[in-house]
């Protein structure tokens, strides 16, 4: 009975393994913690200031976002460019 | 139906079509900052409009919102900017994924083994991935055009799909059992 | 036996029916074979309680390891099911059938094949109930987190993480004062240039995990409304024993003590009937009351969503018609 037992405690053990042990898809989950990204004008470098919204670059009109933005969570209409 | 509905204003200019699309792209391992230069925005931007689509989803007791997006999703392939993306990996196995969209008795196939999949511990999305080079996003927007389809099944033709599928869960079910020294009460008899 | 046997039939007065020792055989079978299923389930349960723990300590944020852990424990919960009902489709009924045609109904050899099958049929459910039950349980107990020291440990995580995050352009701090579930543009206070603000993952789990403290936080209505509606159904129960008992006069005058009972019984009955969804509708408010003070700037969103959730739960929730 006692070495029934331990066969089936390996049934929970090649269990264990096969969960732990496999890739998944789309891979492990990364951890990234919070940090800025790059966010100059790819085209010029300048920095973006508030004031001259987000679609386009204040100083080469490099477009940064082509289409027209609305009222979303954080982003606004009023983040449109002026130009 | 979804013309003149504020539930389907596009946020941000990304449309329903283009976030159901992206998420296929992304599904089958499109990495984001190739779906936002496609769209022609910024990752901020994409995210704001993202959780829009979300929140728009949940605000919707109707579903009608989520029924779209099913359907925008098996199109993916037809969208204008992001059709032709994919991933870095490429685009897995092309006669494979022929015979899916095409063979209701191998799509069916695939399901069983996948629900066998998880049910013996596996990850069923990486097994079809690893078995037969079709993605998740490959193999939803397939399971998209097959469930459009469905709705013009008679019962009997449906039934005989289940009846399929439910054998080979049973048979991939033994295969994984086997690959891993059996069930647990394989040995206890009536 | 033998004095009252006097005025039956003769069928009746017959020794046990050839069958019933086959029948009795096979019950002790399955007996047998539905408690050394119950080992195994609790060897399977056992060493599913034992070994979770670790795998859960040491999985990635979306437990995909526990995940695989538990559906194949599940799957074998459901092999187990799988197989006893094979037991009782293929060894119980066909000797069921076989048996029920050459017996007349109402004969003691009918009534015996009868009760054996259903007696049979009832060991098999209560087996299936049982293992549902301990599956959940088990599942449960492995699962069960107090959201509360969760929540506030990621939200001190995040706002710790952001006092190192600076302005690209000129290095100040970006003193980040909200909770940004998603990457954002977020003004510099000093030179007023945007920065592309990454939250990092715990940020992007943290409506996910408020939703689960506030569910934690609004259980008890949910418990109370399923208690008021298992207690309207054991009413129901009640009432349809009693009225099944009613004589005829009873009844038909609508009197007498079986009916009294049944009347008392039916205002308790409605009143659980009518408590019961209220419990529910102040389980999902009190879901959203929650969420609002976890995450204020969501609060729109969050009233919307209640409306949408509430329309759908509410479209299932229906009344039972007694008749009395």
């Amino acid at each position: 009975m006692i070495q029934e037992e331990n066969k089936k405690m390996s049934f929970i053990e090649r269990m264990k393994q096969r969960a732990v042990s496999q890739q998944q898809y789309g891979g492990k989950a990364q951890d990234i913690t919070a940090g800025t990204d790059e966010s100059a004008c790819p085209n010029c470098g300048a920095g973006r200031a508030k004031q001259d919204g987000l679609t386009h670059c204040a100083y080469c009109g490099h477009t940064f976002n082509i289409t027209t933005l609305t009222d979303g969570h954080y982003i606004k209409k009023s983040d449109n460019a002026n130009t | 139906m979804s013309q003149n509905n504020p539930l389907f204003e596009p946020i941000h200019g990304i449309s329903l079509y283009d976030y159901s699309s992206a998420n296929a792209k992304l599904a089958n391992g499109v990495p984001v900052e190739a779906i936002c230069s496609a769209l022609g925005v910024e990752i901020p931007v994409w995210e704001d409009a993202s959780q829009g689509w979300v929140q728009r989803m949940q605000e919707d007791a109707d579903f009608i919102v989520i029924s779209e997006m099913g359907t925008f999703f098996a199109q993916a392939d037809q969208h204008p900017k992001l059709g032709h993306l994919q991933p870095a990996a490429g685009g897995g196995n092309a006669q494979n994924l022929q015979l899916l969209a095409t063979d209701r008795y191998f799509y069916e196939e695939l399901n069983g083994a996948r629900s066998a999949a998880y049910e013996a511990g596996l990850d069923g999305a990486q097994w079809i991935q690893d078995n037969y080079g079709i993605s998740l996003g490959d193999f939803q927007q397939v399971a998209m055009q097959w469930m459009e389809q469905q709705k013009n099944e008679a019962p009997e033709e449906m039934l005989q799909y289940v009846n399929h599928m439910e054998a080979k869960r049973q048979e991939y079910a033994r295969k994984f059992a086997d690959e891993n020294g059996g069930n647990i009460a394989d040995d206890v008899d009536f | 036996m033998g004095l009252f046997n006097w005025g039956k039939s003769k069928e009746e007065q017959q020794q046990p029916p050839a069958f019933k020792s086959e029948l009795d055989a096979l019950e002790n079978r399955l007996d047998t074979f539905l408690a050394k299923m119950n080992e195994r389930i609790d060897i399977l349960l056992t060493g599913f309680l034992q070994e979770a723990p670790a795998i859960i300590a040491t999985d990635d944020r979306f437990g995909q390891a526990y995940n695989r852990f538990s559906a194949a424990m599940k799957g074998q919960a459901g092999n187990m099911r799988e197989k006893v009902q094979d037991v009782s489709e293929n060894q119980i009924e066909p000797v069921y059938r076989q048996y029920i045609d050459t017996v007349s109904a109402g004969s003691e050899a009918y009534r015996t094949l009868y009760e054996w099958r259903n007696r049979c049929a009832e060991k098999v459910s209560i087996w299936e109930e049982q293992l549902q039950l301990r599956v959940d349980q088990a599942t449960e107990q492995v699962e069960y987190k107090d959201y509360e020291p969760v929540f506030s440990e990621m939200m001190h995580t995040y706002y710790e993480q952001c006092k190192s995050v600076n302005c690209r352009q000129c290095g100040a701090p970006l003193h980040i004062q909200q909770v940004y579930y998603y990457t954002a543009y977020v003004t510099c206070g000093s030179c007023q240039t945007q920065n592309i603000f990454e939250p990092g993952v715990i940020a992007r789990d943290i409506e996910h995990t408020a939703r689960k403290l506030a569910e934690q936080r609004s259980k008890h209505f949910l418990d109370l409304s399923e208690q008021r509606r298992k207690e309207e159904n054991e009413y129901y129960r009640q009432m349809h024993a009693i009225q099944t008992g009613l004589t005829l006069k009873e009844l038909e005058t609508q009197s007498g003590p079986g009916y009294q009972q049944l009347l008392v019984l039916e205002e308790k009955r409605l009143q659980a009937e009518k408590e019961a969804p209220e419990l529910l509708d102040k389980y999902y408010r009190n879901i959203f009351d929650e969420l609002n003070k976890l995450l204020p700037d969501l609060k729109e969103h969050h009233e919307k969503f209640f409306v949408s959730l509430q329309t759908n739960y509410q479209r299932y929730q229906s009344k039972r018609s007694t008749n009395i």
